[in-house]
């Protein structure tokens, strides 16, 4: 749908140019015409130094086996044997199917990493809708709520996974409420990180409990921009609250959802830091994802950058794809309505 | 007409921005000429720079390069990058770059180790280490895994994976500086008399050695074991391989490993029943598979545990915690009953080797220091500073090396260690790969002996044909 | 007289309301206190012995070491290091800025052929994986000679701030354009009708009601860069140029990791960020009654 929209937009630009071309018309006014262009001008050159050759060399990169010692590089083409070798499609090859462990291991990884990806951005959304319309209501009475509130955007990374760590260690505080509340048979003897089936779920709350904070940002933010009229219009119409909430302020924020989502998403495929410090891909890889994965084989005890590229760029394919289906769940009728 | 000027300005700002983004390019040269008529004005003042990934090694190598410049007037800056993630990220980049350090440390013998050597990245030092300076390590160091063994080459030129086939046989690349055995345990003296036990009797076998477990938990509620099971590679390499080099034998160590025989032989199903029996009877401590290599240090240090499993290494790190070295028993992990081994010899292995690399400016004088730095002289500094034990041959005498260091080297009985003379390293992926996650999964109670050496031997047999067939025995 | 989902405010509401209202400030305590555990641990686990960081999982330490804080705040070279990391950190925020909200303008406002397809492209981008980007960008910089022993600290610096422009480039772009996108079109359309040009529109009319969306580019751009570890290990070969979290490796150089000290060190390294945060946030809070009056 939002697709088929830009391909229209695109192709009406095009004729716009096509007919920008016929004569009378000057060089100047055409140039005049694509003038905005020199506002994005900047961007493109940054990335055009600095992005594209990276991106073609870690494509290029997937389908030589190399370790990092002998000389790989595009301009100029080299490939310094032995270090470093051709292996066309077999990067690609050994992780899915051809060398059972790694490819195990892999589809593994994907199996954890898709559970992620549904939970994470799924539980980020809810939670901080709801907290962004219960602070907006509260208004700027509560400025300190709102700055403590963002603080697990600035406690520096290893704080939380120890602080994080302590909470679920058997006689933590986790386990430790559960067993004052008498729920003690729901708490986990072994530790949160440390059983099997909690480890992940465990993983999962501090994701989201580090996503939301930015997410409360961006949906105040969108609240910020609806209308109140339309409130008091349904008002008169008897709508209740929880109407309000999913005929008014949920559509309206779709663009908001959307930025939350791809975020979220992106977060959930290519982050690693956490299982990485916290469980290390344990208790018996139950915490494995691919970031995870594509880290062992880029920077870990795996070292092999080809199979680290080649992962790279599938889980790339994937997380483009479940963008796409984003952006025609979320990119709301906006743009073609403001046309 | 506004617009045009406007159109006129942001087109000169794109073009100031091209030109001063290409600026940088010839600018650069410019300034690569400075420190180089640094250099040249003064070539008596030479600076190597040294690399390692080991923040608490620092003080030790400092110690070293200051003795080294005050006996040479050569300055050497060493530089730690940590994690080890981000070293081996900052070596890759920087070989891309040329911009090596003059040494840098590295794992010692594994493939990427070989890799680099192979690729040209450390330089070849085989002519310039002499009988002499061979003299100072320790049999089992440079001998064994600083010189490319002909098991490797063979290995190596079988296995069309492998990234160094140029590497010959007998060639080195450096020279190992950190050194150690694992496979030991520490007890809490403490604890063994509060369980009744006696407090300087090590076990002589590793169903002595539960049955106090057993006896700790039941007496003094405290957990049995303890180590860093959260890594996969410790319950693997610190645990399973020496009972299952002493209940096999190194012969058919070496054959189940290289794939000549097999995981469900009785001799290493006793092991995977041992290591299953541990967590049954849930003598691991609570968190276990939540905690890392250092975590358990201090869980021991504190006295929340019996036993704590590790290598020479280990004693620094629970004395740092709180223990007493007075309160500390230490043994080889004990052999089950009836093994092959009736207790385990343990050796000295390299940990960390040190090499000149190719993009050094002054190799002579890195080599120098590398000399220096496996003297005996600068190897007991060394070994006092960080508390860790060299590769090279040291006196046990506590005034140079510490009182810890002492009995630490006292232990080690390089001669007849069977891990010494075995030659089943390499290791192949494709067998820890299973292994690893499977000694975790003991603890998760998803998997049993039987099902683990099922799927390990299974794993060894399909894995074996990617490394060209099976490792020949030892010679 | 408006009744808002969710409202917060007790008086003339029904007695579900009140419940409702009771709910979700308790919710919202609730989350309060998670929210701030993991800050207030690091506090404490910078005033603990050593062996309790680990052991004792209480926030009270059983003792209080003020003299870790202080011993680690004379060892780290504060100010030397907090303005190595200055020298980084503000130029990108600046840069990503003024770069990304000219960008987020031209894709929002005006028209140019390609300009979807540009757009698309540059959203791709932020799906691209960053793990193995580094190797290419090292072998770029040191062809520019931004990078390397005989790089100034200068060069080095420009080779950390502009790849790291480029890194966050995609959401800023993706954020300024959504903002843009949410003003409405005829303040443009009425400027330029008096005349302004499109360039006047942006600086005077666009960028000043952006506040918001700079804010939170700014904010977002500012932690990140200032806690970023890996790339500048790879870039920075002289410890003298070292930023705060990597001089922050240094503190424990014992034989066992020293968690007090390393907790001490993170707290001294976040403190200009929550400082920033909170000047910053200022901003932000302004910036969205600017937006909500329009």
């Amino acid at each position: 749908m939002a697709n088929s929209a830009t391909t229209s937009r695109l192709s009406q630009t095009m004729a716009n140019l096509l007919t920008a071309t016929r004569p009378g018309q000057t060089v100047w006014k055409r140039l005049k015409k694509n003038s905005g262009f020199l506002f994005v001008a900047p961007a493109v050159l940054i990335f055009l130094v600095f992005g594209l050759y990276t991106i073609i060399y870690s494509f290029v990169l997937s389908f030589f086996r190399w370790k990092g010692s002998s000389i790989f590089s595009l301009f100029p083409p080299v490939c310094e044997a032995p270090g470093c070798a051709f292996w066309g499609l077999q990067n690609y090859k050994d992780f899915l199917y051809e060398d059972k462990g790694v490819a195990k291991l892999f589809w593994m990884a994907m199996e954890n990493n898709l559970v992620v990806a549904l939970v994470v951005p799924a539980a980020t959304v809810l939670i901080s809708l709801l907290i962004a319309i219960a602070l907006n209501r509260a208004g700027r009475a509560v400025p300190l709520f709102r700055t403590i509130m963002m603080l697990p955007m600035v406690t520096s990374g290893i704080a939380v996974y120890f602080a994080w760590s302590s909470i679920y260690l058997s006689d933590g505080p986790l386990n430790a409420m559960l067993n004052a509340a008498g729920l003690g048979f729901l708490s986990a003897p072994h530790g949160w990180l440390g059983t099997a089936n909690l480890a992940l779920p465990a993983l999962m709350v501090v994701m989201i409990w580090s996503s939301v904070p930015l997410a409360v940002i961006l949906y105040m933010a969108g609240l910020q921009t609806i209308d109140q009229e339309l409130y008091e219009a349904a008002t008169i119409d008897g709508a209740n609250s929880w109407h309000m909430l999913w005929y008014i302020t949920w559509p309206l924020l779709r663009p908001v959802t959307f930025i939350i989502l791809i975020f979220a998403i992106n977060n959930a495929f290519q982050g690693f830091d956490l299982p990485l410090l916290m469980t290390k891909g344990g208790p018996a890889n139950h915490t494995q994802v691919v970031g995870l994965r594509i880290f062992s084989f880029g920077f870990g005890d795996d070292l092999q950058l080809g199979i680290a590229s080649a992962m790279g760029w599938v889980l790339f394919l994937l997380v483009f794809v479940l963008s796409l289906i984003n952006l025609r769940l979320f990119r709301p009728a906006t743009e073609e309505t403001r046309e | 007409m506004k617009q045009k000027i406007f159109y006129t300005l942001s087109l000169l700002l794109v073009l100031v921005i091209i030109l001063s983004a290409c600026a940088q390019a010839p600018a650069a040269p410019a300034a690569t000429q400075a420190p180089a008529t640094n250099e040249g004005s003064g070539e008596a003042a030479v600076e190597l720079t040294m690399w390692t990934w080991k923040v608490n090694h620092v003080p030790g190598l400092e110690a070293v390069a200051r003795e080294f410049e005050a006996q040479t007037g050569i300055k050497v800056a060493v530089t730690a990058v940590s994690p080890d993630d981000a070293y081996r990220t900052k070596l890759v980049t920087s070989a891309q770059s040329g911009d090596l350090p003059d040494i840098m440390s590295y794992w010692t013998g594994g493939d990427d180790y070989w890799e680099k050597a192979g690729s040209g990245v450390l330089i070849d030092i085989t002519d310039k280490v002499d009988d002499q300076w061979k003299n100072v390590f320790i049999p089992g160091t440079f001998d064994k895994t600083s010189v490319f063994s002909q098991a490797r080459y063979d290995t190596c030129q079988k296995d069309p994976k492998c990234l160094y086939k140029d590497v010959q046989v007998g060639h080195a690349y450096s020279v190992p500086y950190f050194g150690g055995s694992a496979y030991m345990v520490y007890a809490s003296k403490p604890l063994m008399e509060q369980a009744g036990l006696d407090p300087d009797k090590a076990p002589a076998t590793a169903e002595e050695w539960l049955d106090m477990m057993k006896a700790i938990k039941e007496k003094t509620g405290v957990a049995g074991l303890v180590t860093g099971v959260q890594n996969p590679d410790v319950s693997a390499r610190w645990l399973f391989n020496p009972l299952l080099m002493t209940s096999c034998g190194q012969e058919k160590y070496d054959a189940i490993y290289g794939g000549r025989d097999t995981f469900e032989d009785p001799c290493a199903m006793r092991v995977f029943n041992f290591m299953y029996q541990l967590a049954q009877e849930d003598l691991w401590t609570a968190d276990i598979l939540a905690t890392d290599i250092g975590p358990s240090e201090a869980v021991m240090g504190s006295g929340k545990a019996g036993f704590i499993i590790g290598g020479t290494y280990t004693l620094s790190g629970i004395i740092a915690n709180g223990m007493k070295p007075d309160d500390v028993l230490a043994f080889g992990v004990p052999p089950l009953k009836d093994s092959a081994l009736d207790h385990l010899s343990l050796g000295m292995d390299a940990f960390i080797e040190a090499g000149i690399t190719r993009d050094s400016q002054h190799p002579e004088e890195a080599l120098q220091f590398l000399k220096f730095l496996t003297s005996p002289e600068a190897a007991a500094l060394f070994a006092k500073t960080v508390g860790d034990v060299p590769a090279t041959k040291l006196d046990a005498d506590p005034a140079k090396v510490g009182d810890a260091m002492a009995g630490l080297v006292a232990v080690l009985n390089p001669a007849d260690a069977p891990f010494g003379k075995s030659n089943a390293e390499p290791y192949i992926d494709e067998i820890f790969n299973v292994l690893r996650p499977g000694l975790q999964a003991f603890i998760t109670g998803e998997t049993t002996p039987e099902e683990l050496a099922k799927d390990v031997q299974a794993a060894s047999e399909a894995g074996w044909p990617n490394h060209g067939g099976p490792k020949p025995a030892a010679d | 007289m408006t009744r808002d989902p969710l409202s917060l405010s007790i008086d003339g509401l029904k007695l579900g309301q009140k419940f409702w209202a009771l709910i979700s400030f308790l919710c919202l305590l609730a989350y309060l206190v998670i929210s701030i555990y993991p800050f207030l641990w690091m506090i404490s686990s910078a005033l603990k012995d050593n062996r309790e960081v680990l052991t004792n999982t209480s926030l009270i330490p059983k003792e209080i070491h003020w003299e870790i804080l202080v011993d680690v705040w004379n060892r780290l070279d504060f100010w030397q290091y907090f303005l190595n990391s200055l020298m980084i950190s503000v130029p990108i925020v600046i840069g990503t800025v003024i770069i990304y909200s000219l960008a987020g303008y031209g894709f929002s406002v005006t028209k140019f052929w390609g300009k979807e397809f540009l757009y698309v492209f540059f959203m791709g981008l932020i799906v691209v994986p960053t793990i193995v980007v580094l190797v290419p960008l090292v072998q770029e910089l040191r062809a520019f000679g931004l990078i390397g022993r005989d790089a100034s600290k200068f060069a080095t610096y420009v080779g950390l701030i502009i790849p790291a422009i480029n890194g966050g480039g995609p959401w800023a772009i993706f954020l300024f354009r959504s903002y843009f996108d949410s003003l409405p079109r005829d303040l443009r359309d009425a400027a330029r009708i008096d005349g302004c040009t499109e360039w006047g529109v942006y600086a005077r009319i666009y960028l000043p009601l952006a506040i918001p969306a700079i804010a939170t580019v700014g904010i977002t751009n500012f932690i990140s860069s200032w806690n970023a570890y890996v790339f500048p290990s790879v870039v920075i070969n002289n410890p003298d140029w070292y930023t705060l979290p990597l001089q922050l490796r240094f503190l424990d150089m014992q034989t066992v990791v020293q968690w007090n000290v390393r907790m001490a060190g993170s707290l001294i390294t976040v403190l200009p960020v929550i400082i920033a945060f909170i000047f910053l946030q200022r901003y932000y809070i302004r910036g969205l009654t600017a937006a909500a009056v329009k």
